[in-house]
């Protein structure tokens, strides 16, 4: 009660440090938002892949550019795995003609009707070759859409591919992504050599990684089993880039604790005599104390009531091709972070309340 | 010489600041009692000791010898927590200047004490209100202490000091920031109150002009207690 009359009373200083905390909590939302959306502009078509594993060829160093398994690979991971929970990914770095336009786009051939094909949400699915899928990304960064004819080009040959649908945004190296069958992806990733080609660039595997991975390694030469979450972290990048997203959280969290702490130690030794006082009356530092942690925990709730609308309202105003992705993680992430710096740096008063000598209410030290 | 359950009795107090050579006695040997329902001043000038014996008898300050006893409680026996107890329960102060909270009303400045023990309830909240009626501030119960004339900030710290139904009302200068005339009339009330309540109490003050309304006096100078014959 006392505590919250006193912000009633300091509206000004109060609302001040509550609208920098509001800011701080922005900062953090808009950091971990940004964090989030440039993860997925590098790793939404991996992270879409309907699969525990991910088998690369081990000369790949476990990447998707690199990677290639042959035919015999396929099948003996097949014969290990299972048809039903396998199925063969190709990807290869494409462009799209569009008038006079060139689209970089990250290519994936699929193989049909395993757990490798991706989910239409509009349009139909492939049925075969001279069809192509393309993600939300590609139809809102481009004007194509289902029904276009489009022109893609690789080693000056030009393939004449229908949009017949669409998929999920799913970037993949910060490109949008387009879809294609195995055998499609077969023909334009190694023109005129398809018969000693490789079958697929990685196979997606359903299963439990310590128990089949182990097996898939041990048993076929060459191969190399990381989990989904290990096959998006290998991504050339994307742990140097969570590395930097989370120490400039880091610094958020630490500058916000910072803030918080500064104000409630210039506010305690404001209240040096007023905290004499009561304690002359009788309250022990505790009391003191708990009547801080309300003030700071009332900042926090209004620095957070301000700073997540913010984003919100941020989030709506800036154009889609921002990476920026709020999920409830990036609230999470401030929310959580706010509170705790507000209460790690109220700890930086503590030392000041207990030190108070109730002997300075009578005017002696 | 029977002693009554809501006395107050000090022994021999000495309080000693400082060790060795730089060792200062600030109280000398002070006995005194205080029956409830008395109202008893304690003058002396500034560095006299008068404070630090205030506080001796309120629990603030452990006295180096002596012993303090208010009512049942021997208060030289207890820990700081215990102190701050004792405080919380038995002792009303009104302080230098008054000090109210400057952010909270006349009424949430009493509400206070309640609030450090942790019970501010329906009954505290009639207490605080029969309170300010009593000392007629009731209409000024809701404006802060900015708000309020000197006297009516008097009233206001008097009836703090009796939120807790004290046994022990401590009186600490009441008249520093104030002229002589309204000086008197605060130890004029608080004598009042301090009869009518049936409570020990005790004020420290270097203004002799506020001695009218007491009912003893004791002087005190370089930490040596004397009482003085009601001459006035």
């Amino acid at each position: 009660m006392l505590a919250l009359q006193e912000i009633r009373r300091k509206k000004l200083q109060f609302g001040l440090i509550s609208l920098i905390v509001g800011l701080v909590v922005y900062l953090l939302v808009m950091i971990s938002a940004l964090g989030t959306g440039l993860l997925s502009a590098m790793s939404g078509a991996v992270n879409s892949f309907d699969a525990d594993q991910v088998v690369f060829s081990a000369d790949s160093n476990d990447s998707l550019l690199r990677s290639e398994l042959t035919a015999e690979q396929r099948d003996a991971i097949v014969q290990l795995a299972g048809a039903d929970s396998t199925g063969g990914v190709g990807y290869m770095a494409a462009t799209v003609q569009e008038d006079s336009a060139v689209e970089d786009v990250a290519l994936f051939g699929f193989q049909p009707a395993s757990i490798a094909e991706p989910a239409v949400r509009s349009g139909r699915a492939l049925q075969g070759n001279g069809e192509i899928l393309i993600d939300r990304s590609l139809s809102r960064s481009t004007d194509l859409k289902i029904g276009d004819q489009i022109i893609m080009r690789n080693a000056l040959i030009d393939y004449e591919l229908t949009i017949v649908g669409e998929v999920d945004e799913g970037q993949f190296l910060g490109l949008p992504s387009a879809y294609v069958v195995l055998d499609q992806w077969r023909e334009m990733r190694y023109p005129g050599q398809t018969e000693n080609a490789p079958a697929a660039s990685v196979l997606l595997v359903r299963g439990d990684r310590s128990a089949l991975g182990a097996r898939i390694e041990a048993a076929i030469p060459n191969t190399s089993v990381l989990s989904k979450s290990d096959a998006i972290s290998a991504i050339g990048g994307v742990t140097e880039q969570e590395r930097v997203v989370m120490a400039i959280e880091f610094f958020g969290f630490v500058i916000g604790a910072l803030v918080i702490g500064s104000f409630f130690f210039v506010l305690t030794m404001q209240r040096g005599y007023e905290i004499a006082i009561f304690k002359a009356l009788g309250a022990s530092s505790w009391y003191i104390f708990g009547q801080l942690i309300r003030q700071v925990v009332a900042v926090a709730v209004v620095g957070l009531a301000l700073g997540v609308p913010l984003a919100l309202v941020t989030d709506a105003a800036l154009p889609a091709d921002i990476p920026l992705e709020i999920t409830g993680g990036a609230f999470l992430t401030g929310g959580v972070s706010i509170t705790i710096a507000a209460l790690l740096g109220s700890l930086l008063s503590a030392r000041q309340v207990v030190r108070v000598n109730p002997m300075s209410a009578l005017g002696q030290v | 010489m029977g002693r009554d359950e809501q006395d107050l009795v000090a022994q021999s107090l000495t309080k000693v600041f400082g060790a060795g050579d730089t060792a200062v006695e600030a109280v000398r040997d002070a006995s005194l009692s205080v029956r409830a329902g008395e109202f008893v001043a304690i003058v002396g000038p500034s560095g006299s000791g008068k404070t630090t014996l205030l506080a001796m008898l309120g629990g603030l300050l452990v006295a180096t010898r002596g012993r303090v006893i208010v009512g049942s409680t021997d208060i030289s026996r207890l820990n700081e927590a215990q102190r701050a107890r004792f405080r919380r329960e038995r002792v009303g102060f009104v302080f230098q200047g008054f000090n109210l909270v400057p952010y909270l009303t006349a009424e949430q400045n009493l509400l206070v004490i309640p609030s450090i023990s942790g019970k501010v309830n329906g009954q505290m909240r009639a207490r605080a209100g029969q309170l300010l009626r009593e000392l007629g501030v009731d209409k000024r119960a809701h404006h802060l202490p900015g708000e309020l004339s000197g006297g009516e900030r008097q009233r206001v710290a008097i009836g703090r000091a009796l939120m807790n139904d004290p046994l022990l009302v401590l009186v600490d200068e009441p008249t520093s920031n104030l002229d002589s005339e309204r000086g008197t009339e605060v130890v004029r009330s608080l004598a009042e109150e301090v009869k009518l309540r049936n409570k020990i109490g005790i004020m420290v003050t270097h203004d002799r002009r506020m001695l009218t309304h007491v009912d003893r006096v004791l002087e005190i100078a370089d930490g040596r207690l004397h009482s003085v014959e009601p001459s006035l």
